[in-house]
């Protein structure tokens, strides 16, 4: 099973098959993160909503998500910890990211599992 | 001016109440615009990303209940909008009495098509309101404890279409839903899909104060209801008009009907309900009715054995409480009064024949048992196939059946010997061409109405006489059908029932031995040698049904007595101590007899042989009479008759009688018949073997059962007492009636009695305390 949670956090990594792209922040501090429908779906509800058929919308065969309310920061975590289920804040430069960031972007994303595993 | 610059003092925190309430009436409008294009199946234009967040904003900011009223109060405007312009202007013309001016129910199944649009418009609208305002079902709705907002949709629904205050819609639904069924019950074609819509609509509403569905509270009893009022008039209606195979036939489609029905567009709860219904109103309410149809009910159906009616009707009328008793019990009528037809054939005929019977046709006597037996077996069959076929061999059935059976058959007192005298003919050498298959299942079903006897010991003395004269006058058909018949009865009563029958055969068997025994004794012997062949048969006293008291005498002609004297001097000589009673009633002869046309070989009983002797001293044309015959023979009187009637009113007449006459009276006179002939060299002159007793010998037999019944009895109630020491009375008759009753069936009076003969003889005494109470004595 490691190995399963390891390959998924290396999916993290390639970029090749990603189907997603969520601008984070707002201008100038812009950032786009590219990730899989797939994993996002199935950790969150609310992106299971946001790719479903209903409301998606789409760009050149990618999902389009904005997301200005949360800084490139502390997505990039989140991000992280999504694909990897682990929690690594020490590899970033910029210590003033909080927890509670997190936390609140976690909860707002409704990546409910990470939620309660940080509350 | 003043008041809003006021806030801004510089002591005052930075409250922002109207950036606050701004960014709340923004994100309010947003939302609201937002569910009415969703409304307006405008969804495309919108954003999901942007309206959650507006949604998560609110809940954020401590909005939630304000999101959740505002929505609330969105939808119920959306929704008494879609009333007044949609569903009410589709009420069917003429609303609560549509069926009359609206016979096939067009308006009422466009209201419901209308009710189905409505109905998925909004589903669809809620899931995506659900979708967008997802924040604020978790997190609102959660810790407010109110329904999420699908549910809330679906109050809504309930209380502003379905249970709506301002217009009548609930009234038209349940009418126009209650019309389509009638109609389709009246097989109109109507559209399911429709009323399913409505149906399943009314299934997801819940009811707020019984948390049932709305399907349940407002839908259903009344659809109960109406179906019970349906159903009832409709019944009366059949009883009425079809005869019974028609109106179950009615009644199947019915239930069958109402089970499609539920499957393809009710609640599967109401399933149970409606088939209570069709049953209570359809099949309970007309039972009686139904199974006592004149010309079509139970009765009928059962003699004209139409089994497909009856097997409907065994299945239609187990369905309620009281159908298969109702049936049973009409059925079990019926065999009764079968049987008591039976009955009343056989006492009729004997009475008919009545002062005839007693010494005359005894061939008709046995005639009757034959027929007697043989109409039971067919009535047994006839029922085994209705229980086989209709019944699917019910064991409830079975049992009402057999108690029919077992009543009619012991009505009449004559069964067991009957049933003897049936197995008997059957076993009788050379009868009617049966192969031994056919005489064997025969047996086999004789067998059952043989376990419905209740007097299996006057059976079994019946059978022990009609064995007996079977064996020895060799009209067995098979020492392996016989065999056959005594392992059938084993199997029944055990083998104490059978010993004895046993016993005989054994008899013959040695018997044959001795014989073969006796012809190389004759052999090697120096004595004169006897000037006929002699064969007897030795029987053991105990195990032969022949009274060895009564035994009966008659002059042998010489040479006989001689061969006798010899038989008896050799046998006694081999087995000292034993006694021999020569029966001379049972013995046959071969006898030649010389007449003008030819000489016949003659096989006759002992009797006749000693009759016929008689006239070898006579001239031609020399007669007898009755008197001197029997002075002469000293053959019992009743035995004579019989014999005499062989040869002189039977087949073939040996004798010839005058006066001429079926009957032999004192006075009669006997001439040898040198005239007769006969086509075959060798002629057997019937003796009737077996017959029905005389009313003399019935008594006789009865006599000897109840005398064999008190020792039963009396033994019965020695064993028990010796194994229990000391009992009560009731108990002890109770234990004396179990151990007896695979017998027949002792009265208390009688066991009474031999407690009371068992005390005189000091086997038993009433314990000092307690006068019910008895004490065995050692």
């Amino acid at each position: 099973i490691q190995n399963l949670s390891d390959d998924i956090s290396n999916l993290r990594k390639d970029t090749s098959n990603c189907d997603v792209k969520i601008l984070v922040g707002r201008e100038p501090n812009i950032k786009e993160f590219k990730a899989h429908s797939l994993i996002l779906s199935t950790r969150s509800n609310y992106f299971k909503t946001a790719f479903s058929p209903q409301w998606a919308s789409k760009e050149d065969g990618f999902f389009i998500s904005n997301q200005p309310d949360i800084s490139p920061i502390v997505f990039e975590v989140l991000l992280n910890l999504i694909y990897s289920g682990k929690f690594s804040v020490d590899n970033n430069e910029n210590n003033e990211i909080s927890f509670v960031d997190i936390l609140i972007a976690s909860d707002k994303l409704g990546f409910l599992e990470i939620y309660q595993h940080l509350e | 001016m003043s008041s809003r610059k006021q806030p801004k003092g510089k002591i005052r925190p930075p409250k922002k109440p109207n950036s606050a309430d701004a960014q709340f009436n923004d994100n309010w409008d947003r939302l609201a615009q937002a569910i009415r294009e969703i409304h307006k199946k405008n969804a495309s234009i919108l954003s999901f990303e942007e309206l959650y967040r507006n949604a998560y904003n609110m809940v954020l900011h401590k909005n939630g209940d304000k999101l959740y009223n505002g929505v609330r109060e969105v939808i119920t405007q959306h929704l008494e909008e879609v009333a007044v312009s949609q569903v009410v202007p589709a009420f069917p013309l003429s609303g609560a009495s549509s069926s009359q001016t609206n016979p096939n129910g067009a308006g009422g199944a466009n209201f419901l098509k209308v009710l189905k649009t409505v109905w998925e418009d909004h589903t669809t609208c809620m899931l995506m309101i659900r979708d967008i305002l997802m924040y604020m079902d978790r997190v609102y709705a959660k810790t407010a404890n109110v329904p999420l907002v699908y549910d809330l949709g679906l109050d809504l629904f309930r209380d502003t279409i379905v249970r709506s205050q301002n217009y009548p819609i609930q009234n038209h639904l349940l009418e126009v839903l209650l019309q389509q069924i009638k109609l389709e019950r009246e097989n109109e074609i109507i559209d399911r899909t429709n009323v399913k819509a409505s149906i399943d609509m009314l299934l997801e509403l819940t009811d707020a104060s019984t948390k049932d569905t709305v399907y349940a509270t407002d839908f259903e009893n009344k659809f109960l209801e109406t179906s019970s009022e349906y159903y009832r008039v409709e019944g009366q209606m059949l009883v009425g008009e079809y005869d019974a195979p028609e109106y179950m036939k009615k009644v199947d489609k019915r239930l069958n009907e109402e089970e499609q029905r539920v499957r393809h567009y009710l609640s599967q709860t109401t399933e149970p309900k409606i088939r209570n219904i069709v049953e209570e109103e359809l099949i309970s309410k007309h039972l009686k009715t139904v199974i006592e149809m004149e010309n079509s009910g139970l009765i009928p159906m059962l003699r004209n054995e139409k089994m497909d009616d009856l097997g409907r009707m065994y299945k239609l009328f187990g369905r309620v409480v009281k159908g298969h008793d109702e049936m049973k019990s009409a059925i079990s009528d019926y065999i009764r009064e079968l049987g008591k037809a039976i009955n009343e054939t056989v006492t009729s005929n004997t009475t008919a024949e009545g002062g005839n019977a007693a010494s005359g046709d005894k061939q008709t006597g046995a005639t009757v048992a034959v027929r007697w037996v043989q109409e039971v077996l067919d009535l047994k069959d006839k029922f085994d196939k209705v229980q086989n076929l209709a019944l699917s061999n019910d064991k409830a059935f079975q049992t009402s059946f057999n108690e029919a059976f077992e009543y009619f058959i012991n009505k009449n007192s004559k069964s067991p010997e009957f049933i003897s005298l049936f197995i008997d003919d059957n076993l009788k050498k050379g009868l009617k061409g049966k192969t031994e298959e056919e005489v064997d299942s025969v047996l086999d079903k004789t067998i059952t109405l043989f376990r419905f006897i209740g007097e299996k010991d006057v059976f079994e003395r019946y059978y022990k006489q009609h064995l007996a004269k079977r064996l020895l006058l060799g009209r067995s058909v098979s020492d392996d059908a016989e065999r056959g018949m005594i392992g059938k009865l084993k199997v029944e009563c055990g083998y104490q029932f059978t010993t004895k029958l046993e016993g005989m055969f054994n008899d013959m068997r040695i018997s044959s031995d001795t014989m073969t025994d006796f012809k190389e004794y004759l052999d090697k012997s120096v004595l004169e040698k006897p000037k006929l062949d002699l064969s007897v048969t030795v029987l053991t006293s105990t195990f032969w049904p022949m009274n060895l008291s009564a035994s009966p005498r008659c002059n042998l002609p010489p040479e006989l007595t001689k061969a006798c004297g010899t038989f008896q001097n050799f046998y006694l000589g081999r087995h000292s101590g034993r006694r021999l009673t020569w029966q001379s009633n049972m013995g046959t002869a071969d006898i030649r007899g010389s007449f003008k046309a030819r000489k016949h070989e003659l096989n006759v009983s002992t009797y006749q042989m000693v009759i016929l002797l008689m006239f070898n001293d006579k001239q031609d044309g020399e007669s007898l009479s009755y008197e001197q015959i029997k002075g002469e023979s000293d053959i019992p009187e009743a035995d004579l008759k019989r014999n005499l009637q062989s040869l002189a009113c039977a087949k073939y007449k040996i004798l010839v009688k005058e006066p001429k006459g079926k009957e032999i009276n004192p006075g009669d006179q006997f001439n040898f018949n040198n005239d007769f002939t006969a086509p075959l060299q060798r002629i057997k002159i019937q003796t009737v073997a077996s017959k029905v007793e005389s009313e003399g010998e019935r008594k006789e037999t009865r006599e000897k059962v109840e005398e064999a019944r008190k020792h039963q009895t009396e033994a019965a109630i020695v064993r028990i007492m010796k194994d229990r020491k000391t009992m009560e009375h009731n108990l002890l008759i109770a234990e004396v009636v179990k151990q007896l009753q695979s017998r027949f069936m002792p009265n208390p009076a009688l066991i009474k009695k031999r407690i009371e003969a068992l005390i005189e003889r000091e086997y038993l005494e009433r314990a000092t305390g307690d006068r019910r109470v008895y004490n065995y004595l050692a």
